[in-house]
Parts: structure tokens; C-alpha cells; sequence
């Protein structure tokens, strides 16, 4: 199935391949933050994928639950085990589009504001969400994308249980840095 | 009188016995409970111990593990899951990110490979490694997107 997928897409790019309008990563960091007064809970993970057609303003995003790096082990398997249940949820995707394409000018080297609109799920639960980011452009590519948004966790029906209740924030700082490079099909 | 005086004695001699095992008891159980205490919080806060010692769980071809994905996610997701895979394969690609870290991507069957994310301290051993070079590297499988992406990955066989 992933080959019939990756084929297709890869015949997409070819045909598409005359304007050169995606760009894609796959070393994306993310992090994110549910910090409460009474503790730090951080965690980072640098194997985001993520995809733009420039063309279409469209975007994708996925990043492997597992992935995460939290500072603590216990608390690392904590977050799997208990809150987003990666066995069950290996993976959030956001998929949207940015609604401001058009202004993101690839001939100008510079940070570019974008709003993006697209669904994100998370735990297996689907949200819309909007978010504000930067794209930045250089030497007629697009090389990095940025963005700072938060979620609320019961969005996403993660629960936090009663007794620790006031460790976690109920909301998550999420901070998006990824770099993009034009994606060449061999 | 002789008899009661050491009665008396024995009494003494108890009830200090047993002030002393309440003693003992009390130390013993705050010992206890603090080295418990001492070692759940030694526990909380233990940071990551890294895999290098630790024995896969499977040891196969990147090309097996990447195929396997292809064919079913689900099932190669149960299989693989967090656990510590070592793979053998060909270095595809090698990147350097914005914090001077190496990415290391095996090749697969087809586009997609196994993207290996590497341990702080390792990451002075990647300096040599070479694109097209057969490498084994052992990490913890976290799934796939592009790739099938490990992590905490140590080297094996590159000296």
C-alpha cells in the first residue's frame, strides 16, 4: 500500500516537477511544553516530516509519538504509556493548507508571516486548528518554517488523572522549527 | 528476697530490651523508608541510560524492516514498536543540522529508508561515516513516516 502511495506521489512530482513547488523535510524539530508551577515537562523530537507545495499553499505535517525525547526516562514512558498512548496512536498528522500562499514571495529572501488552517489529529482524535507561522525563503527556495501555537489536551481526549492533576498544563506549547529543502525526485 | 530482687531485675532488664527493639524497629523502618523514598526519587528523575549495552530484541537487513513496513504498518508497528532493533544496511544519506548533529538515512527497497536519529555522544563517530558505506546501527524503532525512524541510535561496527 505505502508503495502504491509512494509511487503515486512520486508520479505527481514528476509531473509537477517543471515549477519545482515542493519542498519537504525530514528532520523537523518539535517541541513541546505542558509545564506546570510544580514541574518541568519538556520533551523534543527532531524527526518531523512535513511537505509544502508551493503551488497549492498545501502542507502536511507528521511526527512518531515515540520519537519523543523527554529529559526523564520514566517520565518519557509515562508520556507513551499513559497519555498518548503511542502503541495505539503512533503518529499525529496535521494536514492543511496555508491560506496566505500567495504572498509568500519566492524571489525575495525573507521571513514571511503565514496563517495556516488545516486538521490536526492527535491521540486519535481530529481537530481544525489555525495557527501563525513564518516561512523563509532564500536564494528562491523555501529553507525553513516556523511556528508557536498551543493545544488544549482535552481537545484530544487525553486525560490527566486526578492526582497529578496540577503537575500537568492543561494546555501544550507546541514550537514548530523545521527546514525545508526543494524535493528532487530521483 | 533474693528471688524478687532479680524478678525485679528481669523486669528492668525487659522493659529495657524492649525500649531498645522499639529503637531498633523505628530505625530500621525510617532506614527503610528513606532509602525507599530515596530510590523512587533516584528512579523519577534517572535520565535516559542510552542502549549501547543492551541486547536487540531483532537484528535484521534495513531492507527487511522497511519492506515489512511497506507491506503492513500495522502489523510491522506491533512487531517493532519501541523496541531495540539493530539493522545492517548502506548509508544512503548523511546530513548535518543547524546544531552541527548528523542525520544518517539507510537505504531501503525503494524511496523509503530508515532514518536514524543518534545519541549526543555518538555523534563523533558519525564524522567519518561515509554515504554508500555498510554500516549496522542499533536503536529503538519508532515507527514510520518517509522513513522508518529510530532513535537513541548507537553505532556497531564503525571504527
Amino acid at each position: 500500500m505505502r508503495k502504491i502511495i509512494l509511487s503515486v506521489v512520486l508520479l505527481i512530482t514528476v509531473y509537477s516537477v517543471s515549477g519545482q513547488t515542493r519542498y519537504f523535510t525530514k528532520n523537523g524539530k518539535v517541541f513541546f511544553s505542558a509545564t506546570s508551577s510544580l514541574e518541568k515537562i519538556e520533551a523534543t523530537n527532531e524527526k518531523a516530516t512535513s511537505i509544502i507545495d508551493v503551488s497549492t499553499g498545501t502542507i502536511e505535517f507528521a511526527v512518531l509519538m515515540r520519537a519523543f525525547n523527554f529529559e526523564k526516562a520514566l517520565m518519557q514512558e509515562h508520556f507513551n504509556e499513559n497519555y498518548a498512548e503511542s502503541e495505539k496512536y503512533p503518529k499525529a498528522v496535521f494536514k492543511g493548507t496555508i491560506t496566505n500562499i500567495k504572498s509568500v514571495d519566492r524571489n525575495k529572501n525573507g521571513n514571511y508571516p503565514v496563517k495556516v488552517k488545516g486538521m490536526f489529529t492527535l491521540h486519535g482524535e481530529t481537530k481544525e486548528v489555525i495557527v501563525d507561522g513564518t516561512l523563509t525563503v532564500k536564494d528562491g527556495n523555501i529553507i525553513a518554517g516556523k511556528s508557536q501555537f498551543k493545544i488544549l489536551l482535552e481537545d484530544y481526549k487525553i486525560e490527566i488523572p486526578s492526582l497529578v492533576k496540577d503537575k500537568i498544563s492543561k494546555d501544550v506549547q507546541i514550537d514548530l522549527d523545521l527546514n525545508y529543502e526543494l524535493y528532487k525526485p530521483s | 528476697m533474693d528471688n524478687q530482687k532479680s524478678t525485679s531485675q528481669f523486669s528492668q532488664n525487659q522493659k529495657r530490651s524492649s525500649t531498645l527493639m522499639m529503637k531498633k524497629i523505628i530505625l530500621s523502618t525510617g532506614l527503610a523508608l528513606s532509602t525507599g523514598l530515596g530510590f523512587a526519587y533516584y528512579l523519577y528523575n534517572k535520565p535516559h541510560q542510552g542502549i549501547s549495552n543492551e541486547t536487540p530484541a531483532f537484528v535484521l537487513k534495513a531492507e527487511t524492516l522497511v519492506s515489512e513496513y511497506d507491506v503492513d504498518e500495522k502489523k510491522a508497528n506491533a512487531k517493532y514498536l519501541g523496541k531495540i532493533v539493530e539493522v545492517s544496511g548502506i548509508v544512503s544519506e548523511k546530513t548535518k543540522d543547524r546544531t552541527g548533529n548528523y542525520n544518517v538515512t539507510l537505504q531501503g527497497p525503494d524511496l523509503a529508508g530508515i532514518g536514524c536519529e543518534f545519541e549526543n555522544k555518538v555523534q563523533n563517530k558519525l564524522a567519518s561515516l561515509k554515504e554508500g558505506q555498510e554500516v549496522k546501527i542499533k536503536g529503538i524503532c519508532t515507527g514510520v513516516l518517509m522513513d522508518v525512524v529510530l532513535v537513541d541510535c548507537v553505532i556497531e561496527n564503525n571504527d
